[in-house]
């Protein structure tokens, strides 16, 4: 029999992917997690992580990674029972399992054995596994012995049992109270302690959960297992814990942790018990003798918000996505063709019930568009181990700060950002930070700070990286660039265009090549696939202070708020939010004024324009009193755009031009107007920035 | 890619070929027919600027965006023909092995004149020198009627590499044209 488990093997190793991703944050996490709560937290997810994977491994048979993640689980089991510190050793180790998972993962699904390279290591990694869980075993030997010996009783003459029901078990058909009813005849003199605060809280009351947790006391002759087995059938939807006469101190303290409110519990034992009337003595001074956390039963609720984020998600291919936001796309068409029609029909009725209509296009395009938005978080996560791994090879130390993680863009971005913010993370640690003793010699920090931040300004998305380490070398730069005639030895640059050099193909100053840079392959890399997203790269240098990368992204490729104006009786769009402001350019300057300047004078500010009426080599002129400028502005770029007359806003669905006019710079693509009719999206940055590379070619040629 | 997509007219297994044959200023030249999309009628075009004036424009097929090449000027004809009630744009369908991707071109026509079969065997091929066209545009010249019409070599005609390029320097040329003013 053979049942086609291509499409499960498929979804599987996605799966894995993304826990060992989780994992990976998880262990970077735990290596910098000074609260042990939120440690402990990690550990747990890391456990469940690992346990996920094992399980799903042990379906489609895959022996070599159940065989590793099984050992990993074992010892990490040490770990979420407190047994084990995981230091930074036994981090890396993971760090590395996690690897060989993934491997394996990707081999077994492709049903190819791995080679003897990696089932070497991944015994290494087992016998590295084995050899902790051994040491550790005979530690635990000793523990537990000690701990028998220890006078970790208490002095209770009844028994007690701590049941804090699940908030779910109404639902599942169990009623608490039953099994309190049937230990009630079971046993004698029963107390019962009800909590139901939570009944008031915040959030609304639903009749079908469970808001009660109990304490019960009781006298009885029963052994502990008898009275556990009355709640046999609610054990796996609460928590139970039975404290027989004499009982144990951590029992007692696990349990006060289940409950919300140490009030009500110090109280409810208090009643239960005349040793618990000073229950909160009790515990702290067995609490100073203990290895254990510290107690921190304090006033607030013990929900502590919990740091590992879990958000509902839903998994949708790309491909789907894509096709709804082009389908959106077609609608704002149509939709705006819709409404030049009711506007010649002049129809008041018809034209409101438009415009209602249209803002709600205008909502359904946010929203799928938003769909594809992800949070940059998890692009910047990957950083942490990169930089720990160059780190370490380089013997360098450097501290990876992480800002504006909630940053949302589009998909499309994120994966073809990544590779560029690579390249710029390891130029940065390679060439930018200093080892450890160059610093403190320079009086900076033995560790080197490194930066990733992502914010939203004007329009775009803004991608940071910032170093503290020694800058650019702008000399070096300019003679190295001279050496490989990139630039003519007589050639002023401006400091700006200097530090751009570096991302010319080929360029590196870097005197040996390393294993990590020094190709100058990486830099080139980067500047292509930041155009090809219609973006730019600024670098900000100062010399044995740092530099900083910054990437300029658009927000969204499909559809962008547009401004459309009119030359020649073409319409053309450009991105609303490079436009600054719009003037009628006779009120600025007067036809005798200008003769053939190309520039104004705004507010005592000069700023060049074009125009493109003569840019697109129309030869008939309009009248100048009839002429419009468009201000625009792009990162620090500022001029205007002097056109035939405005038409103001306009919903545009970005159309690719095909491949026939790939590569023209000036020329973003194209939009279907309401009329039916095309309109070009100009690429303002481009049209600004070739005419200022062509002014200053022309220039040097003079 | 689709296999039953002629990259251009030369693999033909059967006897007997479909060609549409459209008038390009003067002179009558033969499409092969069964890339062609459909054939519409001269709508108005929409200017890309900075650009030769081999693209008449770029219009809208439902929805998609499609760029439209001048035959005249493409074809390199001295003198040309203004465009007519006639005149139509033939959108074409092809796979670009350079590119592997599969793109819709539009060509515009003076006007289309038949749908014609050419025996293979009767082919020619088309004369050494003397011809109004680039000769690389031509594949062989067909003998309908004793009239001889040229085939064209259409892989060759809608080579995107070579226009994009010449699209790139063109634009070049305007900023300098501008900058010089």
């Amino acid at each position: 029999m053979s049942i086609d488990l291509s499409s499960a093997i498929a979804t599987f190793v996605t799966e894995s992917k993304e826990l060992l991703q989780e994992m990976e944050n998880g262990l970077l996490d735990l290596e910098s997690e000074t609260s042990e709560e939120h440690a402990n937290e990690i550990i747990n997810a890391l456990f469940r992580a690992i346990h996920t994977i094992k399980g799903s491994a042990g379906i489609f048979d895959f022996e070599h990674v159940v065989t590793l993640t099984h050992i990993a689980e074992t010892l990490l089991e040490d770990a979420r029972n407190g047994n084990l510190q995981l230091g930074k050793e036994l981090i890396s180790l993971y760090l590395e399992t996690r690897d060989a998972t993934e491997s394996l993962i990707v081999l077994a699904a492709a049903e190819t054995e791995p080679d003897q390279a990696l089932l070497n290591k991944v015994n290494n990694l087992v016998s590295c596994f084995s050899k902790y869980i051994d040491a550790d075993n005979t530690q635990i030997d000793q523990h537990t012995a000690a701990q028998s010996s220890n006078e970790g009783t208490l002095d209770n003459e009844r028994w007690i049992v701590f049941f804090v029901p699940n908030e779910n078990v109404l639902r599942n058909g169990l009623d608490p109270y039953s099994f309190i009813h049937y230990l009630d005849s079971e046993t004698s003199n029963l107390v019962v302690n009800t909590w139901l605060e939570s009944m008031f809280g915040p959030q609304q009351y639903d009749p079908e959960s469970n808001y009660l947790s109990f304490v019960l006391s009781f006298d009885s002759d029963k052994s502990e297992s008898e009275i556990l087995d009355i709640f046999e059938f609610i054990q796996s939807e609460a928590y139970i814990a039975v404290l027989p006469p004499k009982g144990n101190i951590d029992v007692l303290k696990l349990s006060i942790q289940k409950y919300q409110d140490f009030d009500f519990i110090t109280e409810a034992l208090s009643k239960a018990d005349q040793s618990f009337v000073d229950i909160v003595k009790l515990l702290n001074c067995e609490g100073t003798d203990s290895n254990d956390p510290p107690k921190k039963v304090s006033d607030e609720p013990a929900a502590v918000p919990s740091k590992i984020h879990k958000s509902k998600t839903l998994r949708v291919e790309a491909l789907k996505l894509d096709r709804l936001i082009d389908q959106v796309g077609e609608m704002v068409i149509t939709g705006a063709r819709t409404n030049l029609l009711a506007h010649e029909t002049g129809n008041e009725t018809l034209i409101e019930a438009m415009a209602l209509l249209e803002r709600l296009v205008e909502n359904i395009r946010d929203s799928s568009l938003k769909l594809r938005m992800v949070q940059i978080g998890e692009t910047f996560n990957k950083f942490k181990r990169v930089v720990r791994d160059i780190a370490d090879e380089l013997g360098k130390q450097v501290d990876l700060t992480i800002i504006g993680a909630e940053t949302e863009l589009d998909k499309t971005f994120v994966e073809k950002v990544s590779d560029p913010l690579m390249h710029i993370v390891r130029n940065a640690i390679d060439h930018g930070i200093e080892d450890p003793e160059t610093r403190l010699a320079q009086g900076k920090p033995e560790q080197g700070q490194l930066t990733l931040k992502a914010y939203h300004d004007s329009g775009s998305i803004v991608i940071e990286v910032s170093d503290d380490g020694k800058g650019l070398d702008q000399e070096k730069i300019l003679k190295r660039a001279v050496d490989r005639g990139l630039i003519s030895s007589n050639q002023t640059l401006q400091e700006k265009d200097i530090n751009l050099l570096i991302f010319e193909p080929g360029f590196s100053t870097a005197e040996s090549i390393t294993n990590i840079s020094g190709r100058g392959v990486g830099m080139d890399v980067v500047k292509r696939n930041i155009d090809s997203l219609r973006g730019s790269v600024e670098v900000e240098s100062v010399q044995g202070e740092g530099s900083t990368i910054l990437i300029r992204l658009p927000l969204t490729l499909s559809i962008i708020d547009g401004f459309m104006f009119e030359v020649h009786k073409e319409n053309y769009v450009i991105p609303l939010d490079t436009v600054v402001e719009c003037l009628e350019l006779h009120e600025v300057v007067s036809e005798q004024d200008i003769q053939d300047k190309s520039y104004i004078n705004l507010r005592t500010e000069v700023l060049p324009f074009i125009r493109l009426r003569t840019l697109f080599g129309i030869e008939e002129q309009i009248d100048h009193t009839r002429e419009s400028l468009v201000i625009v502005q792009f990162g620090t770029l500022r001029a205007g755009l002097v056109v035939d007359s405005l038409k103001g806003e306009f919903q545009t669905v970005v159309k690719p031009l095909g491949r026939l006019f790939e590569g023209l710079k000036c020329i973003s693509g194209a939009t279907i107007l309401g009329s039916g009719n095309v309109a070009i999206i100009l690429d303002v940055s481009a049209l600004i920035k070739s005419a200022i590379s062509v002014y200053e070619a022309l220039e040097k040629k003079h | 890619m689709s296999e039953t997509q002629p990259d251009s007219g030369h693999i033909h297994q059967k006897d007997e070929l479909r060609y549409l044959f459209v008038k390009v200023g003067h002179d009558h030249f033969g499409i092969p027919i069964d890339s062609v999309k459909e054939v519409i009628e001269l709508v108005e075009t929409t200017m890309v600027p900075m650009c030769s004036d081999v693209i008449r424009g770029v219009i809208n097929v439902r929805g998609s965006v499609i760029p439209v090449l001048d035959l005249q000027r493409r074809l390199g004809l001295k003198l040309t023909t203004p465009y007519n009630k006639y005149s139509c744009i033939v959108l074409y369908d092809f796979y670009d092995h350079s590119l592997e991707e599969s793109m819709t071109l539009g060509m515009l026509v003076n006007s289309v004149v038949s749908i014609e079969f050419i025996d293979l065997s009767k082919l020619e091929s088309s004369p050494s020198f003397g011809s109004n066209i680039p000769r690389h545009f031509e594949w062989k010249m067909a003998k309908i009627n004793n009239k001889l019409t040229t085939l064209l070599d259409i892989a060759k005609v809608l080579n995107v590499n070579e226009i994009n390029s010449s699209l790139k320097h063109e634009q070049e040329q305007f900023f300098i044209d501008y900058c010089q003013r």
